[in-house]
């Protein structure tokens, strides 16, 4: 069986200055349906280019990302743009919900991009929020909750259109230990194919049956059999 | 994602930099308001001008004019070759148009007299040049329904004149029946000022309501006798190479308004140049629609200029917003999206001051047309600016569009952010 998403010698090479730095290099990896994996590694050692590449947010230098048999490469950037909003949410580290909206019209926003009817968006939103613990929060702006409640709201967001594959990029780097625990069993209980960059192996470690570490954009370790 | 969406969208962003918003606002407000003003002002005058061609009386009037013979180029000049270098009209010409063409109810012939006027009773002393007419016994009853104090003469020869209200009511002011009774003093202009005056005193019998009788709005008329006394008096009245009994010109009046066509042209095969109301407005309609246009154009430049301050705006709000641009691409917008979002807000505010605008130009121009009303000779019921549908239609849609050409370039540069550097942007 085809894996549902994988990397085929994935490379992104950027140029800083004079100098050309290899962010991911020649990188193959295959994820499977539902797995719960973590990629770690210290800081510039590429786990984020991986991620925003297998996002399709940025197009690698060369190799190619396969989800379901199609190849991001062949994608224009408008049915790049429509797999980032139907195949994949984002989880950020500074959860980036839109400052002037409210809990509601974040978690409502990729339906709308989506252009889904505005009852239905709102029902949907609403049946998250309520799942992530913050019905009673629904119509407060970011500023007015912290940091573990604007986590929950933009997971909630990165649901919103359903889809297979989530990307979380740090999402509890900027959380005490005790909310990032909360956080990362909120991830679990959603039940999606999960892809975590991280730089803290201890939480990878706790919650992530495979922990895939980098260094200077190529696989130093791929361990699986961790936690269940 | 939706328009409707987007468009939500646009306005809730406009909203939250309200002072930014608001500032651009005026710009837009301020060249719209400008633009309508003056366009406004083109408008109002030509409807003014026009509405002089649409009373009864006008449009029942035709000018004629001998045509010399043959001249084609003088007919594609239309109004502004009409008598030139023609062979004058004559009395027997005049007779034989009464009776041979069905329709006319008579033909007046153009004395073409700018005579001195002095009034009994007028304060102001100043010599006044005011054109008089003479008016035949069949017009007499036609133009009694115009007079709005005293009444026409009684005999064709009495010394007696009808006096425009119009004229009246701006040099005296007073009421149309004040006049009535008083003795006016017709001379001649004369380039000698040891000649003696020849002058002709004559009595005020009526008073015409100007506003009704149309183009004629400042003539005085005389029984047509005493007018023909008047043209030989006044040498300097008449033109150089017409003699007694011709004339330059002539107002053809038709019995009812919907034969003018007809009576047109007949008068046409019978080798006459002939104007009618509609011909004279339509040379009106084609001047103003060039003033308009200039008009308009200095009148945009207001709003040209305002593209600088919707441009800047914008390219702040994409600024502003880079980093949540590219959470909308992360979250799968496309490009175009972002465009439409970007474009909709510089559209609304091309809209929304469009307006305000609007409706900022037409309280001004009514302001001023009613100062303007205070300080000049402007008669009641003349309004200077006035604002047609496609002013205000065109204003709006240009401000719109403008706003939209502004708002393009910053809409377009959101457009093609890298979501991954705009992610990262602080």
């Amino acid at each position: 069986m085809e894996s549902p998403i994988r990397a085929e010698r994935l490379t992104k090479r950027y140029e800083l200055g004079n100098a050309v730095v290899t962010a991911v290099d020649g990188l193959t990896l295959d994820f499977a349906a539902g797995e719960f994996a973590a990629v770690v590694g210290r800081s510039g050692s590429g786990k984020s280019t991986l991620l925003h590449l297998l996002g399709g947010l940025d197009r690698p230098t060369s190799g190619d990302v396969a989800v379901d048999g199609r190849r991001l490469a062949e994608l224009s950037d408008n049915e790049l743009a429509d797999y980032r909003r139907a195949k994949i949410g984002f989880v950020f580290q500074f959860f980036n919900l839109v400052p002037s909206m409210t809990a509601r019209q974040n978690v409502e926003l990729p339906m709308t991009l989506a252009g889904a009817d505005r009852r239905a968006r709102r029902r949907r939103a609403d049946e998250l929020l309520e799942r992530a613990g913050l019905g009673a929060r629904r119509d407060h702006r970011p500023s007015e909750l912290s940091g573990g409640e604007q986590q929950r709201v933009s997971i909630a967001r990165a649901l919103s259109n359903d889809p297979p594959l989530l990307l979380a990029d740090e999402p509890t780097g900027n959380l005490d230990s005790r909310t990032a625990r909360e956080i990362m069993e909120l991830l679990k209980s959603v039940g999606r194919t999960l892809i975590l960059v991280t730089h803290d192996r201890e939480l990878a470690d706790a919650y992530c049956r495979r922990v895939i570490e980098l260094s200077d954009g190529r696989v130093v370790s791929d361990r699986r059999g961790g936690a269940s | 994602m939706t328009i409707a969406d987007a468009l939500i969208m646009s306005v809730s962003n406009l909203t939250r930099r309200k002072g930014r918003t608001a500032l651009t606002l005026l710009g837009v407000v301020i060249g719209v308001a400008a633009l309508v003003l003056m366009v406004s002002l083109a408008i109002g005058l030509e409807r003014e001008v026009l509405k002089l061609f649409q009373t009864e009386d006008s449009l029942r009037t035709l000018l004629i004019a001998r045509s010399s013979a043959g001249d084609e180029a003088k007919e594609s000049m239309g109004i502004l070759a009409f008598g030139l270098m023609g062979p004058p009209i004559t009395d027997r010409d005049i007779e034989e148009l009464k009776k041979s063409i069905p329709g006319v109810a008579t033909v007046i012939p153009d004395l073409n007299m700018f005579l001195i006027v002095k009034i009994q009773g007028d304060p102001d002393e100043s010599p006044r040049l005011v054109p008089v007419g003479g008016l035949p016994e069949e017009e007499v009853q036609a133009i009694r329904k115009y007079v709005v104090a005293g009444d026409v003469w009684g005999e064709p020869g009495e010394r007696a004149v009808l006096a425009p209200s119009r004229m009246l009511a701006l040099r005296f002011q007073k009421k149309p029946s004040d006049i009535v009774g008083k003795m006016v003093v017709f001379s001649r202009t004369s380039e000698d000022p040891q000649a003696a005056p020849e002058e002709l005193t004559y009595r005020v019998v009526g008073v015409l309501d100007t506003e009704r009788l149309g183009i004629k709005a400042r003539q005085f008329y005389v029984p047509m006798d005493r007018g023909l006394e008047l043209w030989d008096l006044t040498q300097g009245g008449r033109m150089p190479w017409t003699k007694k009994g011709s004339y330059l010109s002539a107002e053809v009046k038709v019995t009812e308004v919907d034969q003018v066509t007809e009576v047109k042209r007949r008068l046409a095969n019978a080798g006459y140049q002939v104007l009618t109301s509609a011909d004279i407005m339509g040379t009106i309609r084609t001047v103003f629609l060039v003033i308009e246009g200039f008009m308009a154009c200095i009148g945009a430049i207001g709003l040209i200029v305002s593209i600088f301050g919707i441009a800047n705006t914008m390219a702040m709000a994409v600024l502003e917003r880079t980093r949540e641009i590219g959470i909308m691409k992360a979250l799968g917008s496309r490009n175009s999206d972002i465009r439409r979002v970007f474009l909709l807000e510089a559209g609304a505010i091309g809209l929304v001051g469009g307006l305000i605008g609007l409706a900022a130009g037409a309280v001004t121009g009514a302001a001023l047309g009613a100062a303007a009303g205070q300080v000049t000779e402007i008669p009641e019921g003349v309004r200077l600016f006035q604002i047609s549908g496609w002013l205000a239609a065109g204003s709006i849609a240009f401000s719109v569009l403008v706003s939209m050409i502004a708002g393009f370039v910053p809409a377009l540069r959101a457009a093609r952010l890298d979501p991954v550097q705009a992610l990262r942007y602080e």
